[in-house]
């Protein structure tokens, strides 16, 4: 456990260094507050296009987006830049340095994400954070292990935002059964509303699929930490 | 230094390793004990590939692995006790020295981790409150913070990849000593260069590799003299070099002679135990002055020329 601290510690410095990715990550946010309060004026709370302007925008495009360019570059980067060796060489278990560096992640994706779509959905009238909260966590844990396992992780991400998340899961019932957003779309509206996607899981699978995500992405990383061999 | 097995620090059995078809290690077997080993071998050679099997970082294709008796790869344990300076340049740039070295001591747990922190820097030469981040550092500074980084943790084995590089002469010297002493007090201590004068000064006992196989191991004074299909040569100045010339082809002691007048000889020898303990009572015979006799190619230049180059 104290080697995880260690480790977030780590990560939280390295993943904030720079005004690069956090100005993304600000702008994502903030945008998404910016547009809900235009989209407040002309159509009003609690509407089913402001909840569709939510799991759009939020749950498709800024939290997989943000997620990947935090998470991908946590230990991936480490892996590029060939410093991975540094934390690698230390006794330092693969689940601790795989919470560790998911941990980060998600604290700074939560922050300058899950945060901003909050207030989004509160000025739309639409509860936000359980569903942006356990979409960060599922992505966060999916392109932790994209940072450590392909070569290309950045790129890699964005065709499986673009393709999985939003055309395949697009298409029908049954592929949107393969989505994060589908099931986190799930936990902000019923069945019965049209937010482009399809939602009405039910609340179990809605909150064990996200989480049985994260849980595998995590597992993949840790995996690949213990086996890989280390540049 | 924590309790070491009975048997040797390090262990390698018929260790290969390939990359798809090519065969960065082949079947290299070695066992070594305290003290300081050079890893010697031209660039190529598979040095860095057999450190990176021995700390861990790379599993090997065939063969065992054992460093203090645990498999570096799989015994998390065993990294307590293992240091290594990787030979990449590459460092995290965001830090300065002070936080470099001490995530290592952290990640490691040690006890009075800023203690070690200061103690590992100041040994290296480095200024422990240096507010400057690691990527204003020059490449000798670098390479000293990752020594610090890796002696930190006062492992019982160290592993160092060309860790002279970019250092000037001083912090050579600086850092030669440092190897002696952690050598000294009964760790083992793997030093790989292609420089043979750096390893000259690391010790006499060497690794040789070759093409990713290992050419010879010990003394290299020792692996001269084994080489005895390959003639010992000796420069003798004396006031009679044709008389002297003649008595040790007269008595075999010469495979060839070569004189330079007026008082020098070049002796080649394939039994150069023998020609030192005859040269002398030779010499009084044929009533020469022997003022000098001087090993021309027992030096590590000549056993590595032999080994690598088959010159």
């Amino acid at each position: 456990m104290r080697r995880s601290l260690v480790i977030f510690g780590f990560m939280m410095q390295k993943l904030l260094r720079g005004w690069g990715r956090i100005a993304i990550l600000v702008a994502l946010g903030g945008l998404g507050i910016v547009i809900s309060a235009l989209m407040r004026g002309d159509i009003g709370p609690g509407t089913e296009d402001g909840a569709a302007f939510l799991v759009w925008y939020g749950l498709s495009i800024i939290l997989p987006l943000g997620a990947l360019l935090v998470s991908s570059e946590a230990l991936g980067d480490l892996r590029d830049e060939r410093t991975l060796v540094y934390l690698w060489l230390r006794p330092v278990r693969a689940w601790e340095a795989t919470t560790g560096a998911a941990a980060a992640a998600f604290v700074i994706v939560f922050a300058f994400l899950v945060v901003p779509l909050i207030v989004a959905g509160l000025i739309l009238d639409w509860p936000m954070a359980g569903a942006a909260a356990l979409a960060a966590l599922a992505y966060t844990g999916v392109f932790l292990a994209f940072g450590l396992i392909l070569s290309r992780p950045l790129l890699m991400g964005l065709l499986g935002i673009l393709v999985w998340e939003n055309v395949i899961g697009s298409l029908t019932t049954g592929t949107a059964r393969l989505t994060i957003r589908s099931y986190a779309a799930s936990l902000l509206v019923d069945g019965g509303v049209d937010v482009g996607t399809p939602v009405g899981r039910s609340f179990a699978a809605s909150i064990a699929v996200p989480l049985a995500v994260t849980v595998a992405g995590l597992l993949l990383c840790a995996w690949r930490w213990r086996r890989a061999e280390v540049p | 230094m924590s309790e070491a097995p009975a048997g040797p620090m390090i262990e390698v059995t018929r260790v290969s390793k390939r990359f798809g078809d090519l065969v960065a290690v082949s079947d290299v077997s070695f066992q070594l004990g305290p003290g300081v080993t050079a890893l010697l071998g031209p660039n190529g050679a598979g040095k860095s590939t057999m450190l990176r099997m021995l700390s861990g970082l790379a599993a090997p294709s065939d063969g065992t692995v054992q460093v203090l008796g645990a498999d570096p790869r799989d015994d998390i344990e065993l990294r307590r006790r293992v240091g290594m300076v990787p030979q990449q340049e590459a460092l995290f740039e965001h830090m300065r020295v002070h936080e470099f070295v001490r995530l290592a001591a952290d990640l490691t747990g040690i006890d009075d981790a800023g203690g070690a922190t200061e103690r590992a820097i100041g040994t290296v030469g480095l200024d422990a409150g240096d507010k400057r981040r690691l990527n204003t550092y020059s490449k000798g500074m670098r390479q000293r913070a990752k020594v610090a980084a890796a002696i930190v943790t006062t492992p019982d084995v160290l592993f160092l990849d060309e860790p002279l590089t970019g250092l000037d002469p001083n912090q050579r010297n600086l850092m030669i000593d440092l190897f002696h002493r952690i050598g000294a007090s009964g760790r083992c201590v793997i030093v790989s260069s292609h420089v043979l004068e750096e390893v000259q000064r690391l010790g006499t006992h060497v690794l040789v590799m070759g093409k990713g196989r290992l050419l010879a191991e010990g003394d290299f004074r020792r692996i001269r003299e084994l080489m005895d299909d390959r003639p010992s040569r000796f420069r003798i100045v004396t006031d009679s070099p044709r008389a002297l010339a003649a008595g040790l082809v007269a008595e075999g002691l010469a495979v060839a002679v070569e004189i330079h007048e007026p008082a020098g000889l070049t002796v080649a020898t394939t039994s150069a135990g023998r020609f030192a303990s005859a040269l002398a009572p030779l010499a009084r015979d044929r009533q020469a002055t022997l003022h000098e006799l001087r090993p021309l190619d027992a030096d590590l230049e000549s056993v590595f020329r032999y080994l690598v180059e088959g010159t």
